[in-house]
């Protein structure tokens, strides 16, 4: 496909990658690529330096022939100014980072009238990642498919687990098949595990079931934390407007630490429920003060990384048993294993996997169609949900009888309102909808899942 | 008083003023009564008017939130003084009964120096009833939608002056439209009670003056017996629309442009269903021994709560069965009153609930000492000034309270007695325990007790500026 990326920063780099690692055309738009060399040099990828707004600069990143436009600048209303242009000038689709809360009040009417096939706002994103990790305390990550009816978390096997030196199928006696653990991360190494898989102390195990199911197993493991009730954020950033919101329609308490006076109001305006703490978050006396010694989780959302890695550090040392960390664009491997920092979240990168899930979507539809992608553990393995069609070659045959490739095994099988786990025996069904789990790149349709 | 435009100003009012004695005028010829004492005042009321009105403008002079005050008060006054004419020129009253009574009708107090109202002529009857009418909604709130003014008289100091509560808030952008619909929403509701009474077979003029009653929230009855001797129809709707003139009309206002939702999620109205259904919840359960049946006690519960809440005043029975419970639960409530923006008097439901929101922030810092709160009121931001504005509100009326209620006990009246005259006057309610009317109190009680109620109708601080105003010369 060709796709015309506009506004070359953290986001905007990002997805040029990704999209670039999934075989697409891929030109970039920036008034000005001095200090963005890397991206132009290490990638395969066209550039045109140039006013986006300017339908000269837009022509000549070809933009008639183009199926996608993505605009990613800093200010909203440009990236829906350039998005307008985009279409009239020929791109068969647009997206457009819509950050500002108040236009995404009103979005609906932003994107019939701009004709815009999907705006995208990084901070809320990463408001519901957050948000729903929260609900499940004693997972490092949490994200639902198939529109919510199946989640996947992921935790850590530490030294009192029960799972830890089981193999898989010892495990799935044990607890039946209302759960698989679909994927295992050792060293920065993925394992997309078979029966005689063991599970070893420190790897991160991705599990998918329905929510009851995963309560369960993680009551198996003895690894279930108490309900999340009371919750610390530092820093008033928009991010944490979203989440505080969210968390008090879930029953929780919320504390927003934030230095800027003005801020506080603002936000004590929008958000009358929440506690606004006027304080600067490096004070550790009002840390105490706040009770942070008995909060149950700890999320720091301040734009600054370097501020966040240390407030959770801290958090860390008090005890929180659960904590999760902004981070935008720190991307040294290993610094936050180091930090104790088990979950972080990165805004732009939540945005990106959005954005490539949609340009898959597009690319298949047709054939059996790709409904969804998430990406874990740095990109090293994803999940996509596929919708089955006539075209499959696996249609009514028992999974024992395919011939998978490797480190690719399914999930889920919807099938209507049923939700399969499915066991060598079962078969896949026209209509039926599969998450399939594999190493990253592998899996471009549903036909590559068999040799 | 340097400022010729606010002479001006009252010069309209007077004229406009003039305009209302027209009616009761008609009633006297009607009845066949003696029209004379309503002349009299119409001419002076006139000519004043007139007189004032052709004072030149030195300069370009504009109304601001010192001149809407004092035209204000000065206009509530000067009309208290002519409207009780009609009392004295009639021989019904010395000057400072008259005075009393129609300073009652226009607070909408209702209370009053008659023991006997029922031999008072029907004119006589209908003017104190119809002073409750015109004070309801604001003697200059009605000249402003009657009379045509120039561009610098419409002033919102003028209204925000008269308009009970922390804020004043227009419906619509012109203030003349926003006037006209109030009254439109004011007119409507007296006149399906009005209608409902007619059908519950009260005779019209009855009907009307009640109507006139309930829609002030004022509470001057045709009878000594106020409501108790209709029928329990009649109770139930004089309840029903006591209880409705109490809702802020902008809620009416919501409701008439069809966006219920939000009307329907006023954080005032909440409360004020809470606190009524609360109320006679209460008195129920502490009435039902001494009335025994449970359908009577809820019918004395329910107008009585009500008509005190609003500050109406209308009875059905003797009060003073109450036990204390139900006495206390009353007297709170006389000093509440209903929702801002209605026609009741009182401290105010929104009031309550901004001091509330106030306290509990407080409470709030002494436990986090850095924490920030904005408070918010019907989901707004309420400004930091109101706020203070309504706290310093609060502190005057206890104190206003605490005053009145000492120079009232040299009439030597015991305890109760006279915290509750000062309650029920300075509240603009008119009902009170121990006391069917007020002949009995001393001429300075009386005095005081007026300008108590005018206090409590402009919400102290028009009165207190003017005063400060003219003490600095």
């Amino acid at each position: 496909m060709k796709i015309v990326i506009v506004g070359i920063g953290k986001l905007g780099e990002h997805l040029a990658r990704l999209l670039v690692k999934e075989n697409n055309d891929v030109t970039l738009i920036d008034k000005n690529f001095e200090g963005k060399e890397a991206i132009i040099n290490n990638e395969d990828v066209n550039y045109v330096e140039g006013n986006a707004l300017d339908s000269l600069t837009l022509t000549e990143a070809g933009i008639a022939e183009s199926d996608l436009l993505i605009s990613v600048m800093k200010d909203d209303a440009q990236n829906l100014m350039c998005s307008l242009l985009g279409k009239n000038l020929g791109a068969k689709h647009t997206i457009a980072r819509v950050r500002n809360p108040e236009y995404t009040n009103s979005i609906n009417i932003i994107k019939d009238t701009l004709g815009l096939s999907m705006a995208i706002n990084p901070e809320l994103l990463a408001a519901s990642q957050i948000a729903q990790t929260l609900s499940i305390p004693s997972a490092l990550d949490a994200t639902s498919f198939l529109k919510g009816k199946v989640d996947v978390v992921s935790l850590k096997v530490k030294e009192d687990s029960k799972l830890k030196n089981t193999t898989i199928s010892h495990l799935a006696k044990k607890i039946g098949d209302s759960v698989i653990i679909c994927a295992i991360e050792r060293e920065s190494e993925v394992i997309i595990p078979s029966g005689n898989t063991k599970i070893e102390i420190g790897d991160i195990i991705h599990v998918t079931g329905t929510r009851k199911d995963i309560n369960n197993f993680l009551k198996y493991t003895g690894s279930i934390a108490d309900k999340t009730k009371r919750v610390i954020i530092a820093g008033g950033s928009r991010t944490s407007i979203y989440l505080t919101r969210m968390l008090l329609d879930m029953g929780m308490s919320v504390t927003i630490i934030e230095n800027d006076e003005e801020r506080c109001k603002e936000i004590s305006e929008k958000i009358p429920k929440a506690l606004l703490i006027k304080a600067d978050v490096s004070d550790q006396n009002v840390l105490y003060e706040e009770g942070i010694k008995y909060c149950d989780a700890f999320v720091s959302l301040t734009n600054i990384d370097e501020e966040n890695i240390v407030y959770s550090m801290f958090a860390s040392i008090v005890g929180v048993p659960k904590i999760i960390t902004k981070i935008n664009h720190i991307e040294l491997d290993g610094v936050m294993q180091k930090a104790s920092i088990d979950t972080s979240i990165a805004p732009h990168k939540i945005a990106a996997n959005h954005v490539v899930q949609y340009v898959r979507a597009m690319e298949h539809s047709g054939a059996s169609s790709c409904e969804a992608v998430y990406s874990f553990g740095d990109d090293i393995f994803e999940m996509i949900e596929f919708k089955v069609k006539e075209d499959f070659k696996g249609i009514n045959k028992r999974l024992m009888d395919l011939n998978f490739r490797e480190n690719v095994i399914i999930g889920a099988i919807q099938r209507g309102k049923n939700i399969i786990y499915p066991s060598g025996k079962d078969e896949i069904k026209l209509n039926d909808t599969i998450v399939i789990v594999s190493k990253s790149n592998l899996i471009r349709e549903l036909n590559d899942v068999v040799r | 008083m340097k400022n010729n435009i606010v002479y001006k100003y009252i010069g309209k009012v007077l004229i406009g003023f003039a305009i209302l004695f027209i009616f009761p005028i008609i009633v006297s010829v009607i009845y066949h009564e003696d029209f004379i004492p309503f002349v009299i005042p119409q001419i002076i009321s006139l000519f004043l008017g007139l007189g004032l009105n052709s004072i030149e403008l030195k300069e370009e002079e504009k109304i601001f939130a010192r001149e809407g005050f004092s035209i204000v008060t000065i206009s509530w006054i000067l009309i208290s003084l002519i409207g009780a004419l009609p009392l004295w020129l009639n021989h019904d009253a010395s000057f400072v009964d008259s005075l009393f009574e129609i300073v009652s009708g226009f607070t909408t107090t209702g209370a009053t120096i008659f023991k006997d109202v029922e031999i008072l002529n029907k004119s006589i009857l209908f003017w104190r009833s119809f002073s409750h009418f015109i004070g309801g909604m604001g003697v200059l709130a009605f000249v402003m939608t009657v009379i045509p003014l120039s561009k610098n008289d419409k002033s919102m100091h003028v209204l925000k002056a008269e308009m009970p509560g922390p804020t004043v808030a227009k419906l619509v952008p012109s203030m003349k439209k926003s006037l006209i619909y109030l009254y439109g929403i004011y007119i409507g509701l007296s006149f399906t009670e009005f209608i409902l009474l007619l059908i519950g077979r009260l005779p019209v003029f009855d009907s009307l003056l009640i109507t006139f009653g309930t829609a002030g929230t004022g509470g001057f009855s045709v009878l000594n017996s106020s409501i108790a001797s209709y029928s329990l129809f009649a109770k139930y709707v004089v309840a029903l629309f006591m209880f409705l003139f109490g809702v802020n009309f902008n809620i009416y206002f919501l409701m008439l442009i069809g966006d219920l939702k939000t009307a329907l999620k006023s954080e005032e109205l909440k409360v004020y269903g809470a606190l009524f259904i609360g109320a006679v919840t209460i008195v129920v359960l502490n009435t039902i021994s001494i009335f025994g049946n449970l359908f009577t006690t809820f019918t004395e519960a329910i107008f009585h709560v009500s008509s005190i809440m609003t500050s109406t005043g209308y009875s059905i029975g003797d009060i003073n069965i109450y036990p204390t419970t139900s006495r206390v639960v009353m007297m709170s409530l006389m000093l509440v009153s209903a929702c801002a923006g209605s026609t009741c008097g009182g401290f105010k439901i929104s009031r309550l609930i901004l001091c509330y929101k106030s306290i509990r922030r407080e409470i709030r810092r002494l436990v986090h000492p850095n924490s920030v709160q904005v408070i918010t009121f019907e989901g707004k931001k309420v400004s930091e000034e109101t706020l203070k504005n309504t706290n310093i509100f609060l502190l005057l009326y206890a104190l206003l309270i605490i005053l009145i209620a000492f120079i009232v006990s040299f009439d030597g009246f015991d305890f109760e007695t006279t915290t509750n005259a000062v309650f029920t006057t300075f509240a603009n309610v008119g009902l009170c325990f121990n006391i069917s009317n007020f002949a009995d109190f001393s001429i300075i009680s009386k005095l005081v007790l007026s300008l108590g109620m005018l206090f409590g109708r402009l919400e102290v601080f028009p009165l207190i500026s003017l005063i400060t105003d003219l003490k600095k010369k």
